[in-house]
């Protein structure tokens, strides 16, 4: 009945064959033959040679025949299944896979204590891994404005090997001239004042050469940039290039601002350029810079013994940009050249000499090179904390899964793969890693915004930003996964191939597992490392403590101070600041609630600190008897209004001046120093102050014993009349009669009076300096107390973790022992001792340790022992009571075990 | 709701007697008036589908089959539900079909 092409087959057979294998394998095996006959048929009826039309709707009608079927009979096993509540659509893998994650939810929520803690630890670490990364990142980023900045480098000056930053003035230029393979640009940061209609206005000017905005690839984005002959000669080029906030904010962003004068120091400049807006200097993690103007326009640079000649003193920061083709090695192997035939040629400045250059990275520019060790290191321990974690999530996973053990080798007995009950297990870690994770990320935001707004090194204005990214994103998943992997392996691997037999027949556990010794190990220094935090801890704050109670040898209350620039009044010399002072004296000396007032280019505990080396003037070459000493540029009224009492001799005069005899008042200690058992008054010292000669000076007071700019440190201290060694950063106080506080308008008033060109100057009173100079001890108690805190977290799930896995796996002990006799309260003393014995190791390795720690730190502890008593009670009680609290809860357990159900079923 | 159309046509084709699927086709064709044509993936799903429905049974008796017919085709047969819903169905058709032609008559229906 058909008729066959000569091969035997129907035309479109082959194709119609092919389609069928869309249907399911059961009809295809059962019909196949009587499928293609029906096909065979159908295609007959078309007739041997039919229309191109009908051909192509009957392969179409024949395609869509089949298709239907399939999809039809798909439907139907959907909604079957949807009615038996399966879904055997899924591929099997898939199928499995979800069926483990609802298992892995389900058994995850029933054990909500485990979860919880879990999950909270691993957000921890994570978290601060994610911070971490967070602010690395940020601070990795090219600086915004900067063009080529691969080929920028950060030159430091060196000495004797030691990277010191700075550089002189006459090196810098000396280096300029030659052949190095780097264009080279200064830098030097400086506040200035800007006259406004409202008077003197506080900006950020950076003095620079002229090549520094080329350095930098910045090309102004109105106006031009500095020319070379800009830069050459002292003061002759006032001209200036402003940021774009400058320009918008305070210049009124006019479009004729180049050309335009503004007043900087009471000195007159054309604004030559507008800087392009996202380039706000090139230390984007401090504020940005208003201005910049050529270093030789800087009177202190350039000005009568100015500093541009003088090879000794190191204040200029220099960048630089790679020249094409040259490499750092390049750089640094030619600066190595100048700098040792600089040696040869200035023997007594150059000793020792160098420079190196940097790839220049906004974490640099942000402070010093090391900074980058620092970071590394700290990544390295945060991995370590997250490590830690991971392990005591290992514990507490490992303690549960020893409950489980009973279904876990019934699975196997069932003919469970091991494959899928490790992936039972891994399922149940990454749930736990990614939960973590999400809230890692919300913690490390929610830190670093709090980090940013306590942090100290980083300014108002730096551009510090936390918010995820898709990078940031991507490592907390990698450290999930990486979690997952440290959390869900272990077990797996141990758990998927227990003692089959055993396990199922002996239901004892007895004998069974024992708590790793690693995860002993591990808890028991966990709670060591919280020990060493929380005693550094509650040694800073009891530091912080004993200032309060110190003799200061000054009398901070009601004393105020005012910093002061006088470069900033585009004065110049002692004489115009001593005409300024007069005035200060009419306005400032004549303030109702004044009790006295002085000049000074400092206060004790003001953080600033200038030294120099003394030597007896009888004996000047002699390098033993040589002490260094803090100094103190003073004048009259100072010791008064100070509140530090001369014991011997007189204070300052308005007579002790540049024509005078060069006096000095020394401290009581200094004196007993410089003459041993002879009194100090009337004898000569030599000294020099920010000179390369030293002078002889005569004793013409002794006071006692005065602190110094910090408190952590203690140094024997001259003062020295500010008229003889005259200095333009000075400071005034003034001591109020009665309230400090209502004093500072009119003393911020009365030196507004006295030079109506100052930028407000910011009043602060001396206790507000006391109390930051403790700042260091504050700041090591806070991040003690933090770190601590988390340490101590930690040490927590770790003691729990392991002792809850102990009475797990001694259940049946217990039960024995309570059958023989042992009460409640045995059972839980011995789980309690347990887990104190535990904690012992940690505690004495930790307290040796926390020992160490202080006496490194002793200097800082102002006069706390690093073996207090008291912190380390404290502390020990603290960790003790934690430890106790950790293990009750599977201490009541063990406690609470029935004896009869434990012996009988377990 | 009633059968489906092919569904009642498979019913009412071994209603004439056991045969398999190429048959059963032809039969379709002839009491459609050649107006349905089963497609074979149609035609064997719908067998199948019959089937698991209990509407129709396969026949394992061999005898009676014409000589010289290919051994693996399949031959089926009416179940007593499969007869019953034949009937049912054409019962509710010839109700349908009443119903519409006095709809018509009377001129409810235009």
């Amino acid at each position: 009945m058909n008729s066959r092409t000569p091969d035997g087959k129907q035309p479109g057979e082959r194709y119609f064959r092919v389609l069928l294998r869309c249907l399911p394998s059961e009809l295809r095996s059962r019909h196949e033959a009587e499928l293609v006959d029906v096909f065979a048929e159908t295609r007959n009826e078309l007739g041997r040679r039919p229309g191109i039309t009908c051909l192509l709707r009957f392969y179409a009608g024949i395609t869509a025949d089949v298709l239907r079927r399939r999809f039809e009979r798909k439907k139907q096993t959907r909604r079957a299944a949807a009615r038996s509540g399966l879904r055997i659509a899924l591929p099997r893998w898939l199928f499995e896979l979800r069926q483990d994650t609802v298992y892995g939810i389900r058994s995850l929520t029933r054990s909500k204590t485990f979860t919880v803690i879990a999950v909270l630890s691993l957000a921890l670490g994570i978290g601060v891994n994610t911070g971490m990364f967070t602010f690395v990142n940020t601070t990795l980023k090219p600086v915004p404005g900067v063009n080529h900045a691969e080929r920028v480098v950060e030159v430091l000056g060196t000495s004797q090997g030691r990277e010191m930053e700075v550089w002189a003035y006459p090196d810098f230029k000396d280096v300029r001239e030659t052949t190095v393979p780097i264009e080279l640009a200064g830098w030097k940061m400086r506040d200035g004042s800007l006259t406004t209609g409202q008077g003197g206005e506080r900006v950020r000017v950076m003095y620079v050469s002229a090549s520094y905005l080329h350095v930098l690839g910045v090309v102004p984005a109105r106006g031009r940039d500095f020319l070379a002959s800009e830069d050459v000669s002292p003061g002759q080029h006032p001209v200036a290039i402003v940021s774009h906030a400058m320009w918008q904010n305070r210049l009124d962003g006019n479009s004729d601002i180049i050309g335009s004068t503004i007043t900087l120091n009471q000195t007159p400049y054309t604004v030559i350029g507008v800087a392009p807006e996202e380039f706000t200097g090139h230390r984007p993690l401090q504020a940005g810079m208003d201005l910049w103007v050529p270093l030789m326009q800087d009177r202190w640079v350039a000005g009568k013994n100015g500093m541009a000649d003088n090879r000794d003193s190191r204040w200029l920061r220099v960048l630089g940009r790679l020249r094409e083709g040259a490499t750092i090695d390049d750089a640094n192997a030619a600066l190595q050249t100048v700098f040792t035939r600089l040696e040869q040629q200035y023997p007594e400045s150059n000793e020792d000499r160098g420079a190196r250059a940097h790839p220049f990275k906004s974490i640099q520019a942000m402070g010093r090179a090391q900074s980058m060790m620092a970071v590394y290191g700290l990544f390295v321990l945060l991995g370590v904390v997250l490590l830690i974690i991971c392990g005591n999530v290992t514990g507490m996973v490992l303690a549960r899964s020893a409950t489980r053990e009973r279904e876990i080798s019934l699975r196997l007995a069932l003919g469970s793969g091991r494959g899928r009950l490790v992936r039972l297990l891994m399922v149940e870690a990454l749930l736990l890693a990614l939960v973590g994770a999400a809230l890692g990320v919300v913690f490390a935001y929610w830190g670093s915004l709090a980090l940013m707004t306590i942090a100290p090194p980083l300014p108002d204005g730096s551009f510090l930003d936390v918010r995820p990214n898709g990078a940031i994103l991507g490592y907390t998943l990698t450290m999930a996964l990486a979690a997952t992997l440290a959390v869900g392996l272990i077990p797996a691997i141990r758990f998927s191939r227990p003692e089959l037999v055993s396990s199922l027949k002996d239901d004892t556990g007895v004998g069974g597992r024992r708590v790793g010794r690693i995860h002993r190990i591990a808890a028991s220094a966990q709670t060591g490392v919280a020990l060493i935090l929380l005693v550094l801890c509650t040694l800073s704050l009891r530091a912080v403590g004993t200032m309060g109670r110190r003799d200061l040898g000054f009398e901070p209350h009601n004393l105020l101070v005012a910093r002061i620039d006088l470069g900033q009044t585009g004065d110049e010399a002692v004489e115009d600041a001593s005409v300024f002072l007069n005035r200060m004296n009419e306005s400032v000396g004549s303030l109702p609630g004044v009790d006295s007032w002085t000049v000074a280019d400092g206060i004790p505990l003001d953080l600033v600190g200038n030294f120099t080396s003394v030597s007896r003037a009888d004996r000047p070459d002699e390098t033993a008897g040589r002490v260094t000493v803090e100094f103190t540029l003073a004048t009259e009224g100072f010791f008064e209004t100070v509140g530090t009492p001369i014991l011997r001799g007189r204070g300052f005069q308005i007579t002790d001046d540049a024509t005078s005899e060069p006096v000095v008042v020394i401290t009581q200690g200094l004196g007993e120093r410089m003459w041993p058992g002879e009194e100090a008054l009337g004898k000569h010292l030599r000294l020099s102050i920010r000179t390369r000669e030293s002078r002889e000076y005569s004793v013409i007071g002794v006071v006692g014993h005065v602190s110094s700019s910090r408190a952590t440190e203690d140094w024997p201290q001259v003062f020295v009349p500010l008229w003889q060694t005259f200095h333009q950063r000075i400071m005034v106080a003034v001591r109020a009669t009665t309230d400090a506080l209502a004093l500072v308008r009119p003393f911020q008033s009365a030196i507004m009076a006295a030079e109506p060109s100052l930028p407000i100057p910011t009043i602060t009173t001396s206790e507000s300096l006391v109390t930051r100079s403790t700042e260091g001890q504050r700041m090591t108690a806070q991040m003690g107390a933090w770190f601590g805190l988390l340490a101590l977290l930690l040490s927590a799930i770790g003691v729990y973790g392991v002792v809850a896995f102990a009475v797990t796996n001694r259940t049946r002990e217990i039960g024995v022992r309570m059958a023989l006799g042992a009460t409640r309260e045995g059972v839980l003393r011995t789980v309690l001792g347990d887990a104190l014995r535990l904690a012992v190791p940690g505690l004495v390795i930790g307290g040796i340790l926390a020992v160490g720690t202080g006496f490194a730190i002793r200097s800082t502890l102002l006069g706390v022992s690093p073996m207090d008593p008291i912190s380390f009670g404290i502390v020990i009680g603290i960790l003790v009571l934690v430890v106790l609290l950790a293990s009750i809860v599977p201490a009541k357990r063990a406690s609470g075990t029935n004896p009869m159900e434990a012996l009988r079923c377990e | 709701m009633g059968l489906k159309q092919h569904w009642f046509h498979i019913l009412l084709a071994l209603a004439e007697g056991a045969t398999h699927g190429a048959e059963i086709r032809r039969r379709v064709v002839d009491h459609s008036d050649g107006t349905l044509k089963l497609y074979p993936a149609m035609l064997y799903g719908s067998l199948e589908d019959l089937q698991a429905g209990d509407l129709i049974a396969e026949v394992e008796d061999r005898s009676g089959r014409p000589e010289g017919e290919n051994e693996r085709y399949r031959y089926y047969r009416l179940t007593p539900a499969g007869r019953k819903a034949l009937a049912v169905e054409t019962k509710r058709l010839e109700q349908v079909t009443r119903i519409a032609r006095e709809a018509m008559a009377t001129g409810r229906v235009r």
